[in-house]
């Protein structure tokens, strides 16, 4: 590790930086340090090894990648020179800077794998949305070069739809802020492709009197890792789905907490996993209602398919209520695809592969699908049957 | 139609069914009759192709060895079972489902797929005639249905497909006298020379509304005796008791 850090304490001064910057730096550097690479004795990193994400030889990524083919032709890429945009009336995107990233809301408690994040981020954006926007904002990151390092933020203070897709096919850690003033429908795409890990943090504050939706997608043949942190505040709102598809050797791993910590504040979350071949999903969800808060509403489900003999799922549902005024319902089901419903499509002609298609894109319907637009169920459903 | 030689069917080395006969020609209506555990589904089950079954004997549909088909193979060569139990499909929509079940079948025979605006028209005057109103069209295959709309549906399906032989496995069961009705009408608005059915009922009122050609006794695995309507109305009158006089 020491090399690590003296390679990393190198890389430093090189990034964007003024004296404060530099300094904030090596004090996130200083918490990873203290608190090191998370290993699988650290509980919440249990079933996702870092062993294999290289940070010994850190060498930062220089460029960001355009997507194959742009959907269409409404994604504001993330450029390592520039953002490429046509922003709508009332919408800001800015690049991220000395200036404004020493500005930006962060943890003061990271976890040491954050902390590392926050000393060397050297690409993001912050989106403000002051206007109601009818069309969903598309914002793209790709990276196929070296290791990247992102922070972004996002205001909603306006109504607005964000679709947020990371594409990676080298390995990022990322931290995104959304801070919700108004109400919001926000998806995340997270792919991790060959054998990239893709560590995101998203932490998501919906202040007083806002409703939230959240879609959340994890994907590809790398290593995925979601850590999702949401707090509710009063009168708030929130309805979370994530789907995470495996495939080949791919791991996902969604880690949820929810935080009430306002009063008459809901959430509904549904977390579903489609795992094939050899692949591992985990879904680790907590609810947690603080002592002070009253008349507080929680859903909680995990649905799971096997659709291999060597897939494997771990799923997690998980309630830590500290307050009697409530009404939270938890559970979760993992199971391979029905065999009657297989036999019952055959039996009305379908052949086999159609039919488990039909089985799936249902499973994923239920719930997510139907509030995508049709170019990303188009996008989903090319990265889900593509085999 | 079908031609069935001494077919035996054993689940878990137990065997149900033991050497039954069948032989069904175009155009024939043919009654299967019998107690619980006499063996009917699980009849129904093999000519459909389901797995699990231990299977001797032959079965012949329009001259191929049906047991050696996928399930998918029989449906798109015309066997059509109506079922007992019809699963639910969460997420799945009656529209979408038929239509993929209608240009299946049709793609295997090489005939032109549906379109939209037609299958749309043609499913909608079928369900009329089911009295099912649109929006159960729009509906989760199942999901949610009572009994007697599973039952309709499944009716819906075989009224769509048109097949060739059609396998209706109690489909009486559960089902008040009005839809009882329907679905005995749309049966009979299907016969014709060339497509055949078996029901398989407990009860003679359904054979009431679809006369049969043919009705068989099926006890403990075997037919155990044949004939024609009367022998329905003899089974009402006297129950299974006294066919107790037959080997099991």
């Amino acid at each position: 590790m020491s090399g690590c850090l003296i390679m990393i304490s190198n890389i430093i001064p090189k990034l964007f930086n003024n004296s404060n910057l530099l300094q904030f730096r090596q004090e996130q550097l200083a918490i990873f340090t203290q608190k090191g690479k998370p290993t699988k004795k650290v509980e919440e990193w249990k079933y996702t090894s870092l062993f294999n994400l290289d940070l010994e030889n850190i060498v930062l990524s220089t460029k960001l990648e355009k997507p194959e083919n742009n959907l269409n032709g409404k994604f504001y890429i993330l450029l390592s020179d520039e953002i490429e945009f046509n922003l709508p009336k009332g919408v800001t995107l800015t690049k991220l800077d000395a200036k404004n990233y020493l500005l930006l809301n962060k943890d003061k408690n990271p976890e040491s794998i954050q902390a590392l994040n926050m000393s060397l981020a050297q690409y993001g954006f912050i989106l403000n949305i002051n206007e109601d926007i009818k069309e969903p904002i598309y914002i793209y990151e790709g990276i196929n070069n070296n290791i990247a390092f992102f922070y972004n933020e996002i205001n909603i203070n306006a109504k607005a739809q964000i679709v947020h897709i990371c594409n990676k096919s080298k390995s990022a850690i990322q931290t995104t802020n959304v801070n919700v003033k108004n109400d919001a429908h926000y998806q995340f795409i997270a792919t991790a492709n060959s054998d990239a890990f893709n560590i995101n943090f998203l932490n998501i504050n919906q202040l007083d009197d806002t409703n939230m939706q959240c879609d959340f997608f994890l994907q590809g043949s790398g290593t995925n890792r979601l850590t999702h942190n949401h707090f509710l505040n009063k009168n708030s709102k929130c309805e979370i789905h994530n789907l995470s598809f495996g495939k080949g050797n791919s791991h996902h791993d969604f880690h949820s907490t929810i935080n009430h910590v306002g009063s008459n504040s809901s959430s509904k979350e549904y977390a579903k996993s489609l795992v094939n071949d050899s692949a591992f999903c985990i879904f680790k969800g907590s609810v947690v209602v603080d002592e002070t808060v009253e008349n507080i509403k929680s859903d909680q489900l995990s649905k799971n398919i096997l659709l291999s003999e060597k897939s494997k799922i771990v799923t997690q549902p998980c309630l830590l209520i500290d307050q009697n005024d409530i009404e939270c319902n938890h559970g979760a089901t993992t199971s391979s695809l029905d065999k009657e419903a297989l036999f019952f499509l055959q039996a009305r002609g379908i052949g086999i592969k159609e039919a488990k298609k039909m089985l799936i894109t249902s499973f994923i319907d239920e719930k997510i699908n139907r509030s995508l637009s049709k170019q990303i169920q188009s996008f989903l459903s090319g990265k889900l049957f593509d085999e | 139609m079908l031609d069935i030689k001494n077919l035996k069917v054993s689940v878990e080395e137990k065997e149900i069914i033991h050497g039954l006969n069948l032989n069904i020609k175009p155009g024939e209506v043919h009654a299967i009759m019998g107690p619980n555990g006499s063996g009917k589904s699980t009849l129904t089950n093999v000519l459909s192709g389901k797995e699990g079954y231990t299977i001797s004997g032959d079965a012949k549909f329009l001259g191929e060895n049906l047991l050696e088909l996928a399930p998918e193979e029989r449906a798109r060569k015309g066997l059509f079972t109506a079922f007992q139990y019809p699963v639910e499909l969460p997420g799945v929509s009656n529209v979408s489902f038929l239509k993929a079940s209608m240009n299946s079948v049709l793609q295997a025979n090489n005939k032109d797929l549906i379109d939209a605006a037609d299958f749309l028209h043609l499913v909608k005057l079928k369900a009329k005639k089911l009295q099912i109103s649109e929006d159960f069209l729009y509906r989760n295959v199942n999901e949610g249905f009572s009994g007697g709309e599973k039952k309709r549906n499944e009716m819906l399906q075989m009224l769509m497909l048109e097949p060739k032989l059609n396998v209706l496995d109690e489909t009486d069961s559960g089902l008040d006298i009005d839809a009882l009705k329907i679905v005995a009408n749309s049966v009979n608005s299907l016969r014709s020379n060339e497509r055949s059915f078996i029901i398989i009922t407990h009860y003679q009122r359904l054979l009431d509304y679809i006369k049969p050609d043919f009705v068989h006794v099926l006890y403990y695995g075997k037919i155990v005796k044949s004939g024609t309507y009367e022998l329905a109305l003899e089974l009402e009158e006297k129950g299974y008791e006294w066919l107790s006089n037959y080997d099991k």
